[in-house]
């Protein structure tokens, strides 16, 4: 039996229930445990979230305030021009609206898309199948600097170059949401699938009516992954869109860090709003991140 | 594996996939219409590409608005950071839809007039004798390929330095206020380490070649009496005994502790933007920058005086000419360029930035800011050599430039050997020469 | 029934009725019809740009008029390239650094949230929102943090009596700067999938342990770290693919100075391809770039496969 551990985060068990036995001291242990683990944790989250916690500040405080040595560290003012001059100054209400074009458009069709393909991997069977599966799977190992110029120069043939379009096609080609949705059909069971077929439907038709209400999770994972990833994606639009009007968010962002030189309290105001409607997402949706990442790790 | 709440019901699933479904065909009807808005010719706008501070972006507003007025043809300032300007000009030339103007450094410039078809020749949109009013080295600047001009220079400057007078003063140090008394090298070092000195230890000084403005260096160059290319621009002669003497004297300036270390030539991290904040006590820098220094730094009195001279004096060839692209609206816009670059609007222009006037029939500027101090610019001015501004003619001026941001980093930041330094330049120039003329 | 059924799927029996033919065509068209936009969008903006890649490689191109073939010239080029080595050496020193970081802080945070806790859920969702900020934004505000001269890091540094370090000067800084925001951004996200891990190991094996008296310490090193093994191994590929793939921060924070010491391939790659215009150089850096993360990739599988057999 041990009485002290090596490191006060130690666990024994996976979060159910304690052990059977629990005598005074025992309970005392473990809350003192219990304790030390909530203030180690709050101690660390506060670590994580203080760049926030600092931007927010800075957003709200003039140039010359936080620059000085002996600036506090607590907001002291309430400066809204840094937030108000920057907004009339810039399309930052274009960029953002092309970041959400972007985003919705891109969702619709991953979502369209990786549903049907992910069906057709798990469950159906053509020519070639696991051949197209391994090397569609096989370019998540590519990254994105392999291609690009030869993507670049295949969106100008096709005349996409400053368009939405230019930034949305070619990210369809994420092999993340195949892999995930083929993960999810497989685990459909095929009882279902043999039910319809003994019903007379065909493979089509078990799709939409068996499969598809089955895939809500699925599709809930998939929207929130292909929303956070083009909402935040930079070098593929840094790319394809050399026109400001065209700018998406972080492109916008980057601009703004160009122009305001040190004005950061400006920078972090148009930041700050820049991340909150993915904060926001988060905050609505957070089931489903924690979820989705939990279905890939888990093979 | 049934789900135990979902977030929709089925219909309002499949209403979903449905406008996904019509967004991706509106998107797709979209781009076969001119490009994301920003490509010409939708409604004869003009659009022109180029990055600018507040005074100088308003200044072309206000050439803008007056074109408007005269010859109803709006045009589009389509404004970009400084680095991503060229960058997105690139792309959009690849992609067949240039803008149909752009703002372009003299240094870069030789790139696109040495390529066939990109830029458009604006001759018949010059009145007689336009040409003659220009200084003859930046008229030959902005010729095409074929020998006809494809755009205006429109303006110049250069550097000179600007320096914290109360700090100055507290060294005892006399700022000299000609150029024929402009500090010699070793003056300068010598005055820097007393203006050390009497400040408590801080940095007195650092220099404007950060990034882009690697090639500033160069005035050192050709202060110590050297050049890039000979005269015909066949040759690279960067590595001669002045290109010696000036990188080590350049280097020495860090080792000897005068050169504040956090600027170095890779980053953008630019002197004028601290020199408010009271550290370092005087920089190089352009006059382009005298509006927002005027703005910022107003906690101290301070002064320009002339970069220093070693067997010759020398400054930089700053400034910027705008170019007319081959596209569709290309005669509009020549007109619009030469509009620009008209005497009137020239000095309006040059006035309320600071910069100096490439027509010799603009003259008796009344400077917006610091007027003052802008006779130090203009003098300076004089200074440009030939050497120089025909080196920077060159297609590849721009990978000289890329070539000094690595070579200087290293020698500045790293303490790389003077010889090897320059031995790594000579042979990064000469390939690209080679590339080029191949 | 059910298992009958399930066979059935598997593979059609021998006797091949014209209804069961039919059906299996049925099945192959529809299959094929509902992969076909996923492989048609692959099969263009994937599989074609990394043929072109390869066929770039080969040439010198601006981006203006045509490439021009040069054979294997690129390749030397690159070998004999100094940025080149340095930014691979950049990148691998960034991996080797921050994904450690990332595995061993997102178990130790997973660890901690594990067991039942007051505000856990806050505190999950607190550690994982640096996740879902865009790296822009990160790199922003870290530039804004480890300034030199106004940087708040600095401030608390020389607060608590630390020397100041010259973040933006120094090389090994700026490096570890960067390594400090990829963490940040990759911490949650470790600790999310860790968490899932651990939820997949069952009470008995612990109870057991503590049935045997093994210390806390001994259970997580011979228990739960080996019966973690195949989130580890998905962990460390994904960190290490997005690892090699770090640009946007980079862009904001350094521009890849000083001297180099922050420039890495993606930023070497799109440097030398989309400002200094040499296309066929820069894909010949991708070319050279995919066959080291497939050499890496398939070094990790083996490795986790011998784990897994053994």
């Amino acid at each position: 039996m041990t009485s002290t551990s090596a490191r006060p985060r130690a666990v024994t068990g996976p979060g159910r229930s304690a052990p059977a036995r629990a005598t005074p001291s025992r309970r005392g242990a473990e809350r003192r445990m219990t304790g030390w683990r909530l203030t180690t944790a709050v101690v660390l989250a506060a670590v994580v979230i203080f760049p926030l916690y600092w931007m927010a500040v800075t957003a709200l405080s003039s140039p010359g305030a936080l620059t000085r040595p002996d600036a506090a560290v607590y907001p002291t003012e309430l400066r809204w021009e840094n937030f108000t001059r920057p907004l009339e100054q810039f399309p930052f209400l274009r960029w953002a609206a092309n970041s959400l074009t972007i985003a919705v458009v891109s969702v619709a069709l991953t979502v369209v898309i990786n549903l049907a393909a992910g069906y057709a991997f798990a469950k159906l069977d053509f020519p070639l199948k696991n051949v197209l599966f391994l090397a569609i799977v096989g370019t998540l190992m590519v990254p994105v600097q392999v291609v690009m110029v030869a993507q670049f120069n295949l969106v100008v043939d096709l005349g996409l170059v400053n368009t939405p379009t230019g930034v949305v096609l070619p990210r369809l080609a994420e092999a993340f949401g195949l892999f995930l949705a083929r993960q999810f059909m497989d685990a459909v069971p095929d009882e279902l699938l043999e039910a319809a077929r003994v019903d007379g439907a065909g493979a089509l038709r078990t799709f939409v009516a068996i499969v598809l209400p089955l895939s809500k999770p699925l599709v809930a994972v998939l929207v929130i992954f292909t929303f956070m990833w083009r909402w935040n994606e930079f070098i593929w639009p840094l790319i394809v869109l050399p026109d400001p009007d065209a700018f998406t968010l972080p492109l916008g962002l980057r601009f703004l860090q160009q122009q305001f030189g040190n004005d950061y309290g400006s920078l972090m105001a148009m930041s700050l709003l820049s991340i909150l409607p993915m904060l926001l997402v988060f905050a609505l949706f957070q089931r489903y991140f924690v979820e989705g990442v939990a279905r890939t790790g888990l093979r | 594996m049934l789900p135990t709440r979902s977030p929709w019901s089925r219909r309002q699933f499949l209403g979903a996939l449905g406008a996904g479904a019509v967004g991706a065909g509106a998107l797709t009807g979209c781009s076969s219409s001119s490009g994301g808005g920003g490509g010409s010719g939708e409604d004869g706008a003009l659009t022109f590409t180029l990055w600018g501070g507040d005074e100088e972006l308003a200044a072309f507003q206000a050439v803008a608005d007056a074109f408007q007025q005269q010859e109803g043809v709006t045009v589009r300032l389509n404004q970009l950071p400084y680095p991503d300007v060229l960058p997105s000009v690139d792309s959009r030339i690849q992609a067949n839809d240039p803008p149909d103007l752009f703002r372009v450094s003299y240094i870069d410039l030789g790139r696109y007039t040495s390529l066939e078809g990109v830029l458009a020749d604006i001759s018949s949109a010059l009145p007689d004798g336009y040409a003659d009013a220009f200084t003859p080295a930046l008229w030959a600047a902005v010729q095409g390929a074929d020998g006809t001009p494809v755009g205006v220079p429109h303006h110049t400057d250069c550097s000179a330095m600007v320096y914290n007078a109360p700090a100055f003063a507290a060294a005892g140090v006399q700022v000299p206020t000609t150029l024929d008394t402009a500090w010699t090298w070793e003056e300068l070092q010598q005055v820097l380490t007393e203006v050390k000195g009497a400040n408590g230890g801080s940095y007195p000084v650092a220099m404007n070649w950060q990034a882009a403005g690697a090639y500033r260096w160069l005035s050192f160059l050709a202060q110590a009496g050297g050049s890039v290319f000979n005269d015909d621009l066949s040759q690279v002669t960067i590595a001669s005994d002045a290109g010696q003497r000036a990188l080590t004297w350049t280097q020495g300036l860090y080792t000897a502790g005068l050169h504040d270390p956090t600027f170095l030539v890779q980053a953008g991290n630019y002197p004028d933007e601290a020199f408010p904040a009271g550290s370092p006590l005087s920089i190089a820098t352009g006059d382009f920058n005298l509006p927002s220094l005027v703005t910022s730094a107003t906690s101290f009195e301070w002064g320009a005086t002339y970069l220093p001279r070693d067997v010759a004096a020398a400054t930089d060839l700053g400034g910027n000419a705008v170019v007319v692209t081959n596209g569709p609206n290309a005669e509009a816009a020549a007109k619009f360029a030469v509009f620009l670059a008209d005497a009137q609007n020239m000095k309006s222009f040059c006035e309320a930035t600071t910069v100096l006037p490439t027509r010799t029939d603009v003259t008796d500027l009344a400077y917006a800011v610091r007027p003052d101090l802008m006779p130090v610019f203009v003098e300076q001015a004089t200074t440009i050599p030939e050497s120089l501004v025909t080196a920077s003619t060159s297609p590849v001026f721009t990978q000289v430039n890329q070539a000094l941001q690595q070579g200087l980093e290293s020698a500045f930041a790293s303490g790389a050997g003077v010889d090897e330094t320059l031995q790594g330049l000579q042979t990064a120039i000469e390939q690209a020469l080679e590339q080029q003329q191949a | 029934m059910a298992v009958v059924g399930a066979a059935a799927l598997e593979q059609p029996p021998r006797v091949q009725r014209p209804g069961r033919r039919s059906r299996r065509r049925g099945e192959a068209l529809a299959g094929l019809g509902l992969a076909a936009p996923a492989l048609a969008v692959f099969a263009v903006f994937m599989f074609v740009p990394l043929v072109m890649t390869a066929y770039y490689s080969l040439t010198r191109y601006t981006g203006f008029g045509d490439p021009r073939f040069q054979g294997v010239e690129n390749f030397t080029q690159i070998f004999g390239d100094p940025l080149f080595w340095r930014s691979l050496a950049n990148t691998a020193v960034f991996t080797v650094v921050s994904v450690p970081l990332s595995v061993f802080g997102g178990l130790g945070l997973a660890l901690l949230l594990n067991r039942a806790l007051p505000g856990r859920g806050l505190l999950r969702a607190l550690f994982y929102v640096p996740v879902v900020i865009s790296a822009v934004s990160a790199g922003i505000i870290a530039r804004w943090i480890f300034n030199e001269n106004f940087g708040i890091a600095n401030r608390l540094l020389s607060g608590v009596g630390l020397p100041e370090v010259g973040w933006q000067t120094s090389g090994p800084a700026a490096l570890a700067s960067v390594v400090a925001v990829q963490v940040w951004t990759s911490l949650g996200f470790a600790m999310v999938v860790y968490l899932a891990g651990l939820q997949g190991i069952s009470g008995e094996v612990y109870e057991a342990a503590a049935l045997d008296g093994a210390s806390r310490w001994r259970v997580l090193r011979s228990i739960t770290w080996p019966l973690l093994g195949p989130t580890t191994f998905f962990i460390l590929v994904y960190m290490v693919i997005t690892s090699f793939q770090v640009f946007d921060i980079v862009v904001i924070m350094t521009g890849g100075g000083p001297a180099n010491a922050t420039t890495f391939l993606v930023n070497y790659a799109y440097d030398t391809g989309f400002q200094q215009r040499r296309q066929g150089y820069a894909a010949a850096l991708g070319v050279v770039l995919f066959v080291i993360v497939m050499v890496l990739t398939l070094l990790q599988w083996r490795v986790g496969r011998r784990r897994e057999v053994a």
